[in-house]
Protein backbone atom coordinates (compact mmCIF):
# COMPACT_ATOMS: atom_id res chain seq x y z
CA UNK A 1 0.00 0.00 0.00
CA UNK A 2 1.15 3.83 -0.70
CA UNK A 3 -0.28 6.65 0.56
CA UNK A 4 -1.90 9.30 -1.96
CA UNK A 5 0.61 12.08 -1.30
CA UNK A 6 3.20 12.99 0.64
CA UNK A 7 2.44 15.03 4.01
CA UNK A 8 -0.94 14.32 3.69
CA UNK A 9 -1.54 16.57 7.04
CA UNK A 10 0.76 19.47 5.49
CA UNK A 11 -0.18 23.33 5.71
CA UNK A 12 1.58 24.18 2.73
CA UNK A 13 -0.08 24.77 -0.52
CA UNK A 14 -0.65 22.52 -2.71
CA UNK A 15 -3.46 24.55 -5.34
CA UNK A 16 -3.40 28.03 -5.94
CA UNK A 17 -7.11 28.46 -6.72
CA UNK A 18 -8.90 31.93 -7.43
CA UNK A 19 -6.13 33.87 -5.62
CA UNK A 20 -6.39 31.36 -2.48
CA UNK A 21 -3.87 28.69 -1.50
CA UNK A 22 -5.39 25.41 -0.43
CA UNK A 23 -3.25 23.04 1.47
CA UNK A 24 -2.60 19.56 1.51
CA UNK A 25 -4.79 19.07 4.32
CA UNK A 26 -7.33 20.70 2.67
CA UNK A 27 -6.95 19.34 -0.57
CA UNK A 28 -7.31 15.62 0.86
CA UNK A 29 -10.63 16.70 2.91
CA UNK A 30 -12.27 18.10 -0.28
CA UNK A 31 -11.26 14.46 -1.93
CA UNK A 32 -12.22 12.45 0.46
CA UNK A 33 -15.78 13.98 0.58
CA UNK A 34 -16.33 13.89 -3.15
CA UNK A 35 -15.62 10.41 -3.55
CA UNK A 36 -18.56 9.05 -2.20
CA UNK A 37 -20.39 11.28 -4.78
CA UNK A 38 -18.92 9.52 -7.77
CA UNK A 39 -20.57 7.15 -9.78
CA UNK A 40 -20.21 3.32 -9.35
CA UNK A 41 -18.17 2.57 -12.78
CA UNK A 42 -14.95 1.15 -12.92
CA UNK A 43 -13.41 3.99 -15.21
CA UNK A 44 -13.33 7.49 -14.94
CA UNK A 45 -12.68 9.86 -18.38
CA UNK A 46 -10.73 12.80 -16.41
CA UNK A 47 -11.10 15.76 -19.28
CA UNK A 48 -11.18 18.68 -16.59
CA UNK A 49 -9.15 21.75 -17.51
CA UNK A 50 -8.68 23.17 -14.13
CA UNK A 51 -5.86 21.71 -12.15
CA UNK A 52 -7.60 21.93 -8.84
CA UNK A 53 -10.67 20.05 -10.49
CA UNK A 54 -8.35 17.55 -12.68
CA UNK A 55 -6.77 16.91 -9.51
CA UNK A 56 -9.87 16.54 -7.25
CA UNK A 57 -11.31 14.09 -9.94
CA UNK A 58 -8.15 12.19 -10.23
CA UNK A 59 -8.00 11.65 -6.18
CA UNK A 60 -11.45 10.72 -5.42
CA UNK A 61 -11.28 8.52 -8.02
CA UNK A 62 -7.88 6.93 -6.56
CA UNK A 63 -10.03 6.65 -3.38
CA UNK A 64 -12.66 4.50 -4.22
CA UNK A 65 -10.50 2.19 -6.86
CA UNK A 66 -11.61 3.68 -9.75
CA UNK A 67 -9.23 3.72 -13.01
CA UNK A 68 -8.78 7.07 -14.85
CA UNK A 69 -8.82 7.27 -18.50
CA UNK A 70 -6.51 10.10 -20.08
CA UNK A 71 -7.33 10.50 -23.63
CA UNK A 72 -4.54 11.17 -25.74
CA UNK A 73 -6.36 13.95 -27.59
CA UNK A 74 -10.14 15.23 -27.44
CA UNK A 75 -10.79 14.47 -30.99
CA UNK A 76 -14.49 13.03 -31.61
CA UNK A 77 -12.36 9.96 -32.31
CA UNK A 78 -10.25 9.47 -29.95
CA UNK A 79 -12.70 10.39 -27.25
CA UNK A 80 -15.52 7.64 -29.29
CA UNK A 81 -12.21 5.03 -29.55
CA UNK A 82 -12.21 4.99 -25.58
CA UNK A 83 -15.72 5.21 -24.74
CA UNK A 84 -16.00 2.18 -26.81
CA UNK A 85 -13.10 0.08 -25.13
CA UNK A 86 -13.99 0.73 -21.93
CA UNK A 87 -17.82 0.90 -21.66
CA UNK A 88 -18.42 1.44 -17.91
CA UNK A 89 -17.17 4.83 -17.54
CA UNK A 90 -18.31 7.99 -16.72
CA UNK A 91 -17.13 11.03 -18.12
CA UNK A 92 -15.72 13.77 -15.72
CA UNK A 93 -15.49 17.69 -16.90
CA UNK A 94 -14.83 20.78 -14.84
CA UNK A 95 -19.05 21.58 -14.95
CA UNK A 96 -19.96 18.31 -13.36
CA UNK A 97 -16.85 18.20 -10.78
CA UNK A 98 -18.24 21.90 -9.73
CA UNK A 99 -22.00 20.27 -8.89
CA UNK A 100 -20.03 17.41 -7.29
CA UNK A 101 -18.45 20.13 -4.99
CA UNK A 102 -21.35 22.24 -3.97
CA UNK A 103 -23.19 18.32 -2.60
CA UNK A 104 -20.45 17.05 -0.86
CA UNK A 105 -20.29 16.97 3.25
CA UNK A 106 -17.71 17.06 5.49
CA UNK A 107 -15.73 13.78 6.57
CA UNK A 108 -13.97 13.00 9.68
CA UNK A 109 -10.16 13.03 10.33
CA UNK A 110 -7.60 12.46 7.88
CA UNK A 111 -6.92 8.80 8.98
CA UNK A 112 -3.42 6.77 7.28
CA UNK A 113 -5.87 3.70 6.59
CA UNK A 114 -8.37 6.06 4.45
CA UNK A 115 -5.47 7.55 1.98
CA UNK A 116 -3.58 4.13 1.71
CA UNK A 117 -4.15 2.65 -2.16
CA UNK A 118 -3.01 -0.47 -3.35
CA UNK A 119 0.10 -0.14 -5.03
CA UNK A 120 0.24 -3.00 -7.57
CA UNK A 121 -3.36 -2.28 -9.29
CA UNK A 122 -3.65 -0.16 -12.52
CA UNK A 123 -5.10 3.18 -11.24
CA UNK A 124 -4.47 5.34 -14.67
CA UNK A 125 -4.14 4.40 -18.52
CA UNK A 126 -3.35 6.98 -20.70
CA UNK A 127 -2.61 6.10 -24.30
CA UNK A 128 0.66 6.54 -27.20
CA UNK A 129 -0.82 9.09 -28.99
CA UNK A 130 -1.04 6.89 -32.57
CA UNK A 131 -1.56 9.14 -35.22
CA UNK A 132 -4.40 6.70 -36.45
CA UNK A 133 -6.22 3.63 -36.07
CA UNK A 134 -6.20 2.46 -32.25
CA UNK A 135 -3.85 4.31 -29.20
CA UNK A 136 -2.13 1.67 -27.49
CA UNK A 137 -3.36 1.57 -23.90
CA UNK A 138 -0.50 2.20 -21.46
CA UNK A 139 -1.55 1.06 -18.21
CA UNK A 140 0.10 2.47 -14.70
CA UNK A 141 -0.05 1.56 -11.00
CA UNK A 142 -0.11 3.64 -8.13
CA UNK A 143 3.24 2.15 -7.48
CA UNK A 144 4.96 3.88 -10.64
CA UNK A 145 2.89 7.04 -10.85
CA UNK A 146 3.94 7.78 -6.98
CA UNK A 147 7.42 6.76 -7.36
CA UNK A 148 7.83 8.75 -10.54
CA UNK A 149 6.43 11.73 -8.95
CA UNK A 150 9.24 11.23 -6.07
CA UNK A 151 12.22 10.96 -8.82
CA UNK A 152 11.33 13.95 -10.41
CA UNK A 153 10.71 15.86 -7.36
CA UNK A 154 14.23 14.98 -6.49
CA UNK A 155 15.92 16.16 -9.53
CA UNK A 156 13.53 19.31 -10.24
CA UNK A 157 12.84 20.68 -6.84
CA UNK A 158 15.51 18.45 -4.78
CA UNK A 159 18.46 19.28 -6.93
CA UNK A 160 18.09 22.83 -7.01
CA UNK A 161 16.62 23.66 -3.24
CA UNK A 162 19.65 25.21 -2.47
CA UNK A 163 18.20 28.16 -4.36
CA UNK A 164 14.79 28.44 -3.20
CA UNK A 165 15.73 26.37 0.37
CA UNK A 166 12.74 25.99 2.89
CA UNK A 167 10.09 27.25 0.08
CA UNK A 168 7.06 25.64 -1.33
CA UNK A 169 7.94 25.99 -5.16
CA UNK A 170 5.24 27.55 -6.86
CA UNK A 171 4.97 26.00 -10.39
CA UNK A 172 2.65 27.40 -13.92
CA UNK A 173 2.18 24.89 -16.49
CA UNK A 174 0.77 25.66 -19.83
CA UNK A 175 0.21 21.65 -20.47
CA UNK A 176 -3.03 19.55 -20.51
CA UNK A 177 -2.38 16.92 -17.15
CA UNK A 178 -4.02 14.29 -19.65
CA UNK A 179 -1.25 13.24 -21.19
CA UNK A 180 2.57 11.78 -19.41
CA UNK A 181 4.24 14.89 -19.05
CA UNK A 182 1.59 17.12 -17.78
CA UNK A 183 0.91 14.27 -15.50
CA UNK A 184 4.00 13.85 -13.87
CA UNK A 185 4.47 17.80 -13.14
CA UNK A 186 0.48 19.08 -13.17
CA UNK A 187 -0.27 16.34 -10.45
CA UNK A 188 2.57 13.92 -9.13
CA UNK A 189 5.43 16.54 -8.92
CA UNK A 190 2.80 18.44 -6.29
CA UNK A 191 1.66 15.34 -4.53
CA UNK A 192 5.40 14.05 -4.52
CA UNK A 193 6.91 16.72 -4.33
CA UNK A 194 7.26 20.35 -2.06
CA UNK A 195 5.33 22.22 -5.05
CA UNK A 196 2.11 23.99 -5.23
CA UNK A 197 0.63 24.52 -8.65
CA UNK A 198 -1.80 27.37 -10.21
CA UNK A 199 -4.71 26.38 -11.05
CA UNK A 200 -4.98 27.78 -14.57
CA UNK A 201 -3.51 26.01 -17.81
CA UNK A 202 -2.33 29.50 -19.37
CA UNK A 203 -2.03 29.69 -23.12
CA UNK A 204 -1.15 32.94 -24.66
CA UNK A 205 2.23 34.77 -23.14
CA UNK A 206 0.05 37.34 -21.10
CA UNK A 207 -1.79 34.30 -19.69
CA UNK A 208 0.97 32.86 -18.67
CA UNK A 209 2.59 36.13 -17.05
CA UNK A 210 -0.56 36.36 -14.98
CA UNK A 211 -0.39 33.55 -13.42
CA UNK A 212 2.79 33.30 -12.98
CA UNK A 213 1.92 36.76 -11.47
CA UNK A 214 -0.49 36.04 -8.68
CA UNK A 215 2.13 33.54 -7.34
CA UNK A 216 4.36 34.34 -4.26
CA UNK A 217 7.96 33.64 -5.05
CA UNK A 218 9.63 30.95 -5.86
CA UNK A 219 8.02 29.93 -9.15
CA UNK A 220 8.73 27.78 -12.08
CA UNK A 221 7.62 27.22 -15.26
CA UNK A 222 6.71 24.01 -16.92
CA UNK A 223 5.94 24.93 -20.52
CA UNK A 224 6.88 23.87 -23.82
CA UNK A 225 9.36 25.02 -26.80
CA UNK A 226 6.14 26.48 -28.80
CA UNK A 227 4.99 28.18 -25.71
CA UNK A 228 8.17 29.46 -24.82
CA UNK A 229 9.06 30.82 -28.23
CA UNK A 230 5.67 32.81 -27.98
CA UNK A 231 6.98 33.93 -24.49
CA UNK A 232 10.21 35.07 -25.97
CA UNK A 233 8.65 36.61 -29.51
CA UNK A 234 5.88 38.35 -27.62
CA UNK A 235 8.74 40.52 -25.73
CA UNK A 236 6.51 39.64 -22.37
CA UNK A 237 7.67 40.62 -18.63
CA UNK A 238 7.76 38.12 -16.61
CA UNK A 239 8.22 37.66 -12.62
CA UNK A 240 11.65 36.03 -11.58
CA UNK A 241 11.57 32.07 -11.73
CA UNK A 242 13.43 29.63 -10.82
CA UNK A 243 13.87 27.23 -13.78
CA UNK A 244 12.10 26.77 -16.73
CA UNK A 245 11.10 22.97 -17.63
CA UNK A 246 10.05 21.81 -20.99
CA UNK A 247 9.29 18.81 -22.71
CA UNK A 248 7.48 17.46 -25.25
CA UNK A 249 9.50 18.63 -28.48
CA UNK A 250 13.02 19.13 -28.79
CA UNK A 251 14.30 22.24 -27.51
CA UNK A 252 16.42 23.99 -29.76
CA UNK A 253 19.65 25.22 -28.86
CA UNK A 254 19.69 29.06 -29.73
CA UNK A 255 15.95 29.03 -27.85
CA UNK A 256 17.44 27.79 -24.78
CA UNK A 257 19.82 30.41 -24.80
CA UNK A 258 17.66 32.95 -25.39
CA UNK A 259 14.76 31.90 -22.62
CA UNK A 260 18.22 31.78 -20.29
CA UNK A 261 19.06 35.15 -20.92
CA UNK A 262 16.14 36.71 -21.06
CA UNK A 263 14.80 35.16 -17.66
CA UNK A 264 18.07 34.47 -16.07
CA UNK A 265 16.79 30.95 -14.95
CA UNK A 266 17.98 27.61 -16.37
CA UNK A 267 16.45 25.87 -18.53
CA UNK A 268 15.76 22.31 -17.57
CA UNK A 269 14.84 19.56 -20.41
CA UNK A 270 12.96 16.22 -20.08
CA UNK A 271 13.63 12.71 -22.40
CA UNK A 272 10.45 10.87 -21.84
CA UNK A 273 7.93 8.80 -22.72
CA UNK A 274 4.65 7.91 -22.09
CA UNK A 275 5.58 4.70 -21.26
CA UNK A 276 8.59 5.26 -19.01
CA UNK A 277 7.88 9.27 -17.97
CA UNK A 278 10.71 10.81 -17.39
CA UNK A 279 14.03 8.88 -18.41
CA UNK A 280 16.56 11.42 -18.29
CA UNK A 281 17.29 15.31 -18.18
CA UNK A 282 19.43 17.95 -19.04
CA UNK A 283 20.14 21.94 -18.94
CA UNK A 284 20.05 22.31 -22.68
CA UNK A 285 22.84 25.00 -22.31
CA UNK A 286 25.41 23.31 -20.87
CA UNK A 287 25.63 20.23 -22.85
CA UNK A 288 23.73 17.54 -25.28
CA UNK A 289 24.38 14.46 -22.74
CA UNK A 290 21.27 13.91 -20.88
CA UNK A 291 21.42 12.64 -17.03
CA UNK A 292 19.86 9.63 -16.56
CA UNK A 293 16.99 9.48 -13.30
CA UNK A 294 18.77 7.79 -10.21
CA UNK A 295 19.18 4.02 -10.55
CA UNK A 296 18.44 3.81 -14.42
CA UNK A 297 19.93 1.89 -16.97
CA UNK A 298 20.19 1.91 -20.54
CA UNK A 299 20.89 -1.15 -22.30
CA UNK A 300 21.82 -2.21 -25.56
CA UNK A 301 19.60 -4.77 -27.41
CA UNK A 302 19.62 -6.00 -30.74
CA UNK A 303 16.46 -4.07 -31.71
CA UNK A 304 18.38 -0.63 -30.25
CA UNK A 305 18.04 0.43 -26.29
CA UNK A 306 16.22 -0.75 -23.58
CA UNK A 307 15.38 1.35 -20.37
CA UNK A 308 15.39 0.22 -17.20
CA UNK A 309 13.90 2.57 -14.69
CA UNK A 310 14.07 1.60 -11.01
CA UNK A 311 10.58 1.98 -10.44
CA UNK A 312 9.30 0.64 -13.73
CA UNK A 313 7.89 -3.19 -13.98
CA UNK A 314 9.62 -4.17 -17.08
CA UNK A 315 12.20 -2.65 -19.63
CA UNK A 316 11.42 -0.28 -22.30
CA UNK A 317 12.07 -0.26 -26.04
CA UNK A 318 13.58 3.03 -27.20
CA UNK A 319 12.99 3.81 -30.81
CA UNK A 320 15.10 6.38 -31.11
CA UNK A 321 19.11 6.28 -31.66
CA UNK A 322 21.59 6.76 -28.87
CA UNK A 323 24.72 6.87 -27.32
CA UNK A 324 25.71 5.67 -24.13
CA UNK A 325 28.50 8.42 -22.39
CA UNK A 326 28.81 6.41 -18.77
CA UNK A 327 26.69 4.66 -17.05
CA UNK A 328 24.37 7.32 -16.20
CA UNK A 329 24.74 9.55 -19.07
CA UNK A 330 23.62 9.13 -22.66
CA UNK A 331 23.37 11.30 -26.09
CA UNK A 332 21.07 11.45 -28.42
CA UNK A 333 21.89 10.43 -31.87
CA UNK A 334 18.29 10.93 -33.72
CA UNK A 335 15.20 10.44 -33.46
CA UNK A 336 13.80 6.81 -35.29
CA UNK A 337 13.06 8.76 -38.94
CA UNK A 338 9.41 7.69 -39.20
CA UNK A 339 8.73 9.48 -35.56
CA UNK A 340 7.50 13.17 -35.61
CA UNK A 341 6.33 14.60 -32.61
CA UNK A 342 4.40 18.42 -32.80
CA UNK A 343 3.26 19.87 -29.71
CA UNK A 344 4.16 17.11 -27.75
CA UNK A 345 2.03 14.42 -29.64
CA UNK A 346 3.76 11.81 -31.21
CA UNK A 347 2.88 10.23 -34.78
CA UNK A 348 4.52 7.92 -37.47
CA UNK A 349 4.61 9.22 -41.06
CA UNK A 350 3.83 5.40 -41.84
CA UNK A 351 0.38 5.94 -40.13
CA UNK A 352 -0.35 9.71 -40.91
CA UNK A 353 0.19 8.32 -44.78
CA UNK A 354 -2.07 5.01 -44.06
CA UNK A 355 -5.03 7.36 -42.55
CA UNK A 356 -4.78 9.54 -45.79
CA UNK A 357 -5.09 6.54 -48.13
CA UNK A 358 -8.08 5.20 -45.73
CA UNK A 359 -9.93 8.14 -47.31
CA UNK A 360 -12.57 6.81 -49.88
CA UNK A 361 -11.10 8.90 -53.44
CA UNK A 362 -7.68 9.05 -52.68
CA UNK A 363 -5.36 6.89 -55.22
CA UNK A 364 -2.11 7.73 -53.96
CA UNK A 365 -0.57 9.34 -51.90
CA UNK A 366 2.52 10.69 -48.77
CA UNK A 367 2.88 12.42 -45.94
CA UNK A 368 6.08 13.72 -45.02
CA UNK A 369 7.73 16.72 -42.99
CA UNK A 370 7.67 19.59 -44.22
CA UNK A 371 10.28 21.94 -45.11
CA UNK A 372 11.50 24.62 -42.81
CA UNK A 373 8.63 23.75 -39.71
CA UNK A 374 7.40 21.53 -37.40
CA UNK A 375 4.37 20.51 -39.20
CA UNK A 376 4.01 17.55 -42.12
CA UNK A 377 3.11 18.19 -45.57
CA UNK A 378 1.59 15.81 -48.02
CA UNK A 379 1.15 14.47 -51.46
CA UNK A 380 -2.28 13.23 -52.89
CA UNK A 381 -3.81 11.92 -56.03
CA UNK A 382 -7.84 11.91 -56.18
CA UNK A 383 -8.90 13.70 -59.26
CA UNK A 384 -12.69 13.99 -57.82
CA UNK A 385 -11.47 14.97 -54.28
CA UNK A 386 -10.62 18.72 -53.17
CA UNK A 387 -7.61 19.23 -50.81
CA UNK A 388 -10.35 20.93 -48.29
CA UNK A 389 -12.88 17.55 -48.28
CA UNK A 390 -9.41 15.51 -48.05
CA UNK A 391 -8.19 17.79 -44.91
CA UNK A 392 -11.89 17.61 -43.17
CA UNK A 393 -11.68 13.58 -43.99
CA UNK A 394 -8.03 13.23 -42.43
CA UNK A 395 -9.43 15.54 -39.33
CA UNK A 396 -11.46 13.16 -38.51
CA UNK A 397 -8.59 10.21 -38.10
CA UNK A 398 -5.50 12.28 -36.70
CA UNK A 399 -4.59 15.05 -34.62
CA UNK A 400 -5.03 18.34 -36.02
CA UNK A 401 -1.51 19.55 -34.97
CA UNK A 402 -0.42 16.43 -37.48
CA UNK A 403 -2.80 17.63 -40.69
CA UNK A 404 -0.54 18.25 -43.63
CA UNK A 405 0.38 21.72 -44.17
CA UNK A 406 0.29 22.22 -47.74
CA UNK A 407 -1.79 19.02 -48.92
CA UNK A 408 -1.04 19.14 -52.32
CA UNK A 409 -2.88 17.33 -54.88
CA UNK A 410 -0.77 16.10 -57.62
CA UNK A 411 -1.89 14.12 -60.93
CA UNK A 412 0.54 11.19 -59.58
CA UNK A 413 3.39 10.90 -56.67
CA UNK A 414 7.12 11.71 -57.67
CA UNK A 415 8.25 8.18 -57.98
CA UNK A 416 11.53 7.35 -58.71
CA UNK A 417 12.73 4.17 -61.16
CA UNK A 418 12.18 2.06 -58.47
CA UNK A 419 9.37 3.02 -57.05
CA UNK A 420 10.37 5.07 -53.88
CA UNK A 421 9.65 8.52 -52.83
CA UNK A 422 12.74 10.42 -51.93
CA UNK A 423 12.38 13.19 -49.77
CA UNK A 424 13.70 15.44 -52.41
CA UNK A 425 11.47 14.80 -54.46
CA UNK A 426 8.38 14.78 -52.50
CA UNK A 427 9.73 18.53 -51.48
CA UNK A 428 10.29 19.54 -54.76
CA UNK A 429 6.73 18.70 -55.65
CA UNK A 430 5.75 21.42 -53.38
CA UNK A 431 4.04 24.72 -54.68
CA UNK A 432 6.83 27.32 -54.91
CA UNK A 433 9.92 24.54 -54.41
CA UNK A 434 10.35 23.40 -58.00
CA UNK A 435 13.20 21.02 -58.40
CA UNK A 436 15.35 23.43 -60.70
CA UNK B 1 -15.63 29.21 -50.40
CA UNK B 2 -18.31 30.57 -52.13
CA UNK B 3 -17.99 33.53 -54.17
CA UNK B 4 -16.10 35.94 -51.71
CA UNK B 5 -18.07 38.67 -49.89
CA UNK B 6 -16.44 41.89 -50.00
CA UNK B 7 -13.76 42.43 -47.57
CA UNK B 8 -13.39 45.97 -45.56
CA UNK B 9 -9.67 47.40 -45.95
CA UNK B 10 -9.28 46.47 -42.22
CA UNK B 11 -10.34 42.86 -42.85
CA UNK B 12 -8.17 42.81 -45.80
CA UNK B 13 -5.43 43.89 -44.06
CA UNK B 14 -5.96 41.75 -41.00
CA UNK B 15 -6.49 38.26 -43.66
CA UNK B 16 -2.86 39.47 -45.23
CA UNK B 17 -1.06 39.27 -41.98
CA UNK B 18 -2.97 35.94 -41.02
CA UNK B 19 -1.59 34.43 -44.40
CA UNK B 20 1.76 35.51 -43.96
CA UNK B 21 2.20 34.95 -39.91
CA UNK B 22 0.94 31.19 -40.61
CA UNK B 23 2.88 30.96 -43.79
CA UNK B 24 -0.81 29.85 -45.36
CA UNK B 25 0.57 29.27 -48.78
CA UNK B 26 -1.32 28.84 -51.20
CA UNK B 27 -4.43 30.78 -49.37
CA UNK B 28 -5.44 34.07 -50.81
CA UNK B 29 -6.13 36.66 -48.21
CA UNK B 30 -8.76 37.90 -50.27
CA UNK B 31 -10.64 35.07 -50.75
CA UNK B 32 -10.84 34.37 -47.09
CA UNK B 33 -14.54 34.66 -45.83
CA UNK B 34 -15.09 37.09 -43.50
CA UNK B 35 -17.64 34.87 -41.45
CA UNK B 36 -15.75 31.48 -42.14
CA UNK B 37 -14.77 29.59 -38.98
CA UNK B 38 -10.96 30.30 -38.74
CA UNK B 39 -10.58 26.96 -36.48
CA UNK B 40 -12.12 23.81 -37.49
CA UNK B 41 -13.47 22.62 -40.79
CA UNK B 42 -11.14 23.51 -44.31
CA UNK B 43 -14.08 22.82 -46.26
CA UNK B 44 -15.82 25.92 -44.78
CA UNK B 45 -12.75 27.45 -42.94
CA UNK B 46 -9.42 27.28 -42.83
CA UNK B 47 -8.48 24.76 -40.04
CA UNK B 48 -6.11 26.73 -38.41
CA UNK B 49 -4.93 24.86 -34.77
CA UNK B 50 -3.41 25.44 -31.16
CA UNK B 51 0.12 26.48 -32.79
CA UNK B 52 -1.90 29.02 -35.29
CA UNK B 53 -3.59 30.71 -32.52
CA UNK B 54 -0.09 31.56 -30.76
CA UNK B 55 1.12 32.85 -33.38
CA UNK B 56 -2.21 34.90 -34.73
CA UNK B 57 -1.91 36.14 -30.75
CA UNK B 58 1.91 37.36 -31.46
CA UNK B 59 1.00 39.08 -35.12
CA UNK B 60 -1.97 40.82 -33.40
CA UNK B 61 0.38 42.22 -30.48
CA UNK B 62 3.22 43.13 -32.88
CA UNK B 63 0.81 44.99 -35.80
CA UNK B 64 -1.92 46.50 -33.45
CA UNK B 65 -0.53 46.21 -29.98
CA UNK B 66 -3.07 44.40 -28.67
CA UNK B 67 -2.94 41.83 -25.98
CA UNK B 68 -5.06 38.19 -26.19
CA UNK B 69 -5.74 36.42 -22.75
CA UNK B 70 -7.84 33.53 -22.38
CA UNK B 71 -9.90 34.42 -19.71
CA UNK B 72 -11.03 37.14 -21.64
CA UNK B 73 -14.75 35.80 -23.10
CA UNK B 74 -14.60 38.48 -25.45
CA UNK B 75 -11.16 37.44 -26.88
CA UNK B 76 -12.01 33.57 -27.67
CA UNK B 77 -15.11 34.96 -29.66
CA UNK B 78 -12.75 36.92 -31.79
CA UNK B 79 -10.83 33.51 -32.98
CA UNK B 80 -14.52 32.67 -34.40
CA UNK B 81 -14.27 34.34 -38.01
CA UNK B 82 -11.92 37.13 -39.93
CA UNK B 83 -14.70 39.14 -38.94
CA UNK B 84 -15.06 38.88 -35.17
CA UNK B 85 -11.17 38.68 -35.00
CA UNK B 86 -11.01 42.50 -36.44
CA UNK B 87 -13.59 43.74 -34.86
CA UNK B 88 -12.38 42.90 -31.63
CA UNK B 89 -8.76 44.14 -32.25
CA UNK B 90 -9.76 47.67 -33.66
CA UNK B 91 -12.11 48.02 -30.94
CA UNK B 92 -9.38 47.15 -27.87
CA UNK B 93 -6.67 49.21 -30.04
CA UNK B 94 -9.18 52.33 -29.64
CA UNK B 95 -10.21 52.10 -26.13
Amino acid sequence: MLPLLANAHGSQTLVWHQGRAVTREAFINSARSLAPLLPPAAHVINLTVGRLSFMLGFAAALLRNQITLLPPNQTPAALADVKQRYPDHYVLDDAQLQAWEERKVATGPIGEQSLALPADEVRVVLFTSGSTGVPQAQPKTWQVLARTGELDAARFTGELASRFRGCTLNLVATVPSQHMFGLQTTVLLPFWGDCAIHDSRPFFPADIRDALLALPAPRALVSTPVHLRACLASNIALPPVEFVLSATAAMPLELAHAVEQRWQAPVLEIYGSTEAGTMGTRRTTQGDCWRLLPGARLRSVAEGWEYQGPHLPGPVSLSDRLALISPDEFRLLGRAADQIKIAGKRASLSELTHALLSIAGVQDGCVFQAPDTQRTAALAVAPHLTAAHILDELAKRVDAVFLPRPLVLVPQLPRNAVGKLTQAALLAALPGRSAT
Amino acid sequence: MSAAPALSADELTMAQRLVDALSLEGVNASAIAPNAALFGGHSDGLGLDSIDALEIALMIQQHYGVELKSDDPQAREAFNSLRDLTDYVLMRRKS
